[in-house]
């Protein structure tokens, strides 16, 4: 059972975005039938097939997606509803008009607000919410959404469709049943007395059924008319459109059109038989409309009731009935045109989205550079996003910049200063300025109209709004450049968050490490920021087992007060591993890592960290293999150095061991004073010496900081022993 | 007797069972076929509901009727007098007079009916 409900639940989840995009469907297509009411009143003079064509307009754009965009479109908005509102637990409407959109929004949300239950409301916002967070902690992420309103709604919907579709077959069926007995009079033309009114049945080889009672003059005008009938396949386009319907019956304009439609059809088909016989025909034509009507009881899809529709306003257009004159058609043909042109292409999207309300419709590329050493990129999905960026340009400037990304669409504005402007125009003309932009974070954050985010860097912030993020980074490419990227969380089609932080670390991985130092100067207000390489922790440990979010491992010596051996958990989520070196699931029992993490220990036992770097024995600076001997000077080529005593061996050769190139940290052109205060001399059983400070090291004439863990304690013993002589 | 309902098209194949009694039901459902247009299956169908309701006879495929055409006609008379006269003939007859001119034959047949 609970299996049941939960193939349900996910099924409900499932349809919820298609019918979001239903109605959106069938929102557009209303407009167009609003027009072809207008359009259809002015061609009153004009053959009414011309009207018949007009509703092929609504059905072509029910039936198709259409993506023509044009000016000349006459609809407002394709995306009236937006589709996150299936996991937002507010409400968005765009109409296309902004006054209409701001009503709408508070309306709606204050009735959602009401009207949905307390636990989905909380739930669904939750859930979101806690999906977020826990990417932020490293923690699994979790992509299951609980069933909002539009997936009720839509099963709403759902049992609706069968429901009509349903009550038409079994008609149907009922019908062909009452019929089996009709006699055939000749040809495809039957009698029969359950037949009131004479009408068309059957989609292939279509019958016209007549009731026995039906006056002898009659006969042959009703023959034709539903002959017309037959020749114009209206009995095949009826049906379609009843199916039309029943997908969308809950939008009253669509009843209204199809009844249209049918009165347009009789009328079209009266024209057609008076056009045929000629004119003189009409009084017999009108009498035998007379005979044959009925009160109308209901709008039945099949057949093509003689005398059901409208009989009043089809005598008189059958008496007014005059050839329409030639230029007439043509004007129609034309209209007809227009209609299909201004109908069918979508409004282009511009303009429409007043970012005061912090709205973001969908993912969109725009891309500006400014001035001010700021450049501007911006950009869409991931993948773009990853294509852009290797375009290395971009990121290899020198002296101070600032790179700003923004991930939102192309007709995001944003209000700063007073001036409401697409982002693009508003840096390009100055009105955006990158501290404004912080500082308007800072000043929303103490609002409450965003949230920030601090990351375990200490460095990132991240500024969340409803509908785009703000992440002012740390970032590295040995440049001390200070980037701040602005994305947005979008909620995907697929229903999972869109992994802005996968995102944020390619940039950061195809750009390079984590400078431990940087310093930053912004050439307009002297923001700094500072990181100092001390203060990342660090341990190195002999991997047991590793995936893409977790290393196990043990200490390869005692390290911050930890004993040599401790089992290590260290989890790696993606937005903490900006620039993982390696990866990490191809990690080896036995590989040696060192591991760069916040400081904070996360469970003691076993003990867990969470990490943001990870660094792997290949950098190793040290073989520690077949050692013969270690010894250690003060001041590289000077003095006495001091050997390594035997019992401490294995402590400095696991130390030893730990010791990385720092390929994120380069050396000035000045060597700071007591860089490579001690250096070690290493000779290898086969007689090999390798000299090496403990500060720094070269590697293809580059020099580069050494990384390592802290030196045993018997370490400082040994070099008291060396001196400078 | 109560002559049992028959329905317009029931009465057309009564039609032809009157024409072609006693006849087998496969043949009477080759002539339905040729003559109403109806299925095999169809002409079965009313065979039975028609015996069901007593006014023919199936008996070992061979079918009878158990109405005369000239019951099923007065039983249709009938009612139309119930329900269209109040159950009086002579405005039944009356009716009759206004819609149509009658000539001095049918008027005749008319007294005999009547009569009868």
């Amino acid at each position: 059972m609970q299996e049941l409900i939960y193939l349900f639940e996910k099924f409900l989840v499932f349809i919820s975005a298609p019918f979001i995009d239903l109605v959106n469907i069938s929102i557009t297509a209303s407009w167009v039938v609003l027009a072809v009411v207008v359009i259809r009143f002015c061609l009153k003079k004009a053959p009414k097939w011309l009207s018949c064509a007009l509703w092929g307009v609504v059905a072509l754009r029910l039936v198709f997606p259409f993506s023509l965009e044009s000016e000349l479109s006459l609809i407002p908005s394709t995306q009236t509803i937006n589709p996150s509102v299936i996991y937002n637990d507010s409400f968005e409407v765009d109409m296309g008009f902004s006054a209409v959109d701001n009503t709408a929004d508070s309306t709606v949300n204050s009735t959602v607000d009401n009207a949905v239950n307390g636990t989905v409301e909380n739930t669904v916002g939750n859930t979101v919410n806690n999906t977020v967070d826990s990417l932020n902690e490293g923690t699994d992420v979790s992509t299951t959404e609980d069933v909002g309103i539009a997936g009720i709604i839509a099963f709403v919907w759902l049992i609706g469709m069968f429901v009509m579709a349903g009550y038409a077959f079994i008609s149907f069926l009922r019908l062909k049943l009452k019929l089996r007995t009709a006699v055939k009079k000749e040809g495809n033309i039957y009698q029969s007395e359950s037949v009131s009114s004479p009408f068309v049945l059957g989609l292939f080889r279509p019958r016209i059924y007549l009731p026995y009672k039906t006056d002898e003059a009659d006969i042959p005008l009703v023959i034709e008319h539903e002959k017309a009938h037959i020749k114009r396949f209206d009995h095949i386009v009826k049906l379609f459109g009843y199916l039309l319907l029943s997908i969308h019956w809950f939008n009253p304009l669509m009843w209204f059109a199809y009844i249209l439609l049918c009165r347009d059809i009789e009328a079209a088909c009266d024209e057609k038989v008076i056009k045929n016989l000629g004119e003189d025909v009409r009084k017999s034509y009108s009498t035998a409309l007379l005979n044959a009507s009925i009160s109308r009881r209901s709008v039945a899809a099949c057949p093509l009731a003689f005398g059901e529709v409208g009989v009043k306003e089809r005598i008189k257009g059958v008496m007014n009935y005059k050839k329409p004159a030639f230029w007439v058609i043509i004007a129609g043909v034309a209209v007809c045109i227009i209609a299909a042109v201004c109908l069918l292409t979508n409004p282009k999207e511009n303009e429409k989205t007043d970012l005061t309300k912090e709205n973001t419709q969908g993912n969109t590329t725009v891309m500006a550079e400014s001035n001010n050493n700021y450049e501007l990129m911006v950009t869409l999905t991931k993948d773009e996003m990853v294509s852009r960026i290797d375009n290395e340009e971009f990121f290899k400037k020198n002296g101070y910049h600032v790179y700003l990304y923004f991930i939102v669409s192309d007709t995001a504005r944003i209000t700063i200063g007073g001036k409401n402007l697409p982002i693009g125009e508003a840096i390009n003309s100055g009105v955006m300025s990158i501290n404004k932009l912080l500082q308007k974070a800072e000043e929303d954050v103490k609002f409450d109209r965003a949230r920030m985010e601090l990351l375990k860097d200490g460095g990132t912030k991240i500024y969340k709004y409803n509908a785009y993020t703000i992440i002012k980074r740390n970032t590295t490419d040995g440049n001390k450049d200070l980037i701040i990227s602005a994305g947005a969380i979008t909620l995907g089609n697929d229903g999972g968050l869109f992994n802005y932080s996968e995102c944020i670390a390619n940039i950061a991985s195809a750009q390079e490490k984590l400078d431990s130092d940087i310093e930053v100067s912004d050439e307009i207000n002297g923001v700094t920021a500072d990181i100092s390489p001390e203060a990342q922790p660090q341990l190195t440990g002999k991997v047991t087992s590793a995936t893409d979010k977790v290393i196990y491992m043990e200490l390869t010596s005692d390290q911050s007060g930890i004993k040599k051996g401790t089992p290590v958990t260290v989890r790696l989520s993606s937005i903490l591993s900006y620039a993982p070196e390696i990866d990490t699931s191809k990690l080896k029992k036995g590989d040696v890592v060192t591991v760069i993490y916040d400081g904070r220990v996360m469970e003691t036992y076993p003990l867990q960290i969470d990490a943001y770097a990870v660094y792997k024995k290949d950098n190793t600076v040290f073989d520690t293999e077949n050692i013969a001997r270690i010894t250690f000077y003060a001041y590289y080529g000077h003095g006495k150095g001091s050997d390594v005593p035997a019992e401490n061996m294995a402590e400095i050769t696991n130390w030893l061991s730990t010791f990385t190139v720092d390929k994120n940290k380069k050396l000035e052109d000045i060597v700071p004073p007591g860089t490579n205060t001690h250096y070690v001399e290493i000779e290898y059983i086969d007689g090999t010496v390798l000299k090496q400070g403990l500060d720094t090291i070269s590697v293809d004439s580059v020099t580069y900081y050494l990384n390592h863990a802290d030196a045993p304690d018997c370490f400082s013993e040994i070099i008291s022993k060396t001196s400078i002589e | 007797m109560a002559v049992p309902k028959v329905f317009e098209s029931e009465y057309r194949f009564c039609q032809i069972l009157w024409e072609n009694e006693p006849i087998s039901s496969r043949e009477l459902s080759e002539l339905c076929k040729e003559q109403l247009g109806w299925s095999k299956t169809t002409t079965y169908t009313v065979i039975k509901r028609l015996s069901d309701r007593g006014v023919v006879k199936n008996e070992k495929t061979i079918v009878t009727s158990l109405v005369s055409k000239e019951d099923v006609q007065a039983s249709e008379i009938d009612e139309l007098v119930e329900k269209k006269f109040g159950g009086s003939v002579p405005a039944f007859i009356a009716a009759f007079a206004k819609t149509k001119k009658l000539s001095e034959k049918e008027i005749e047949e008319i007294r005999r009916i009547i009569g009868e």
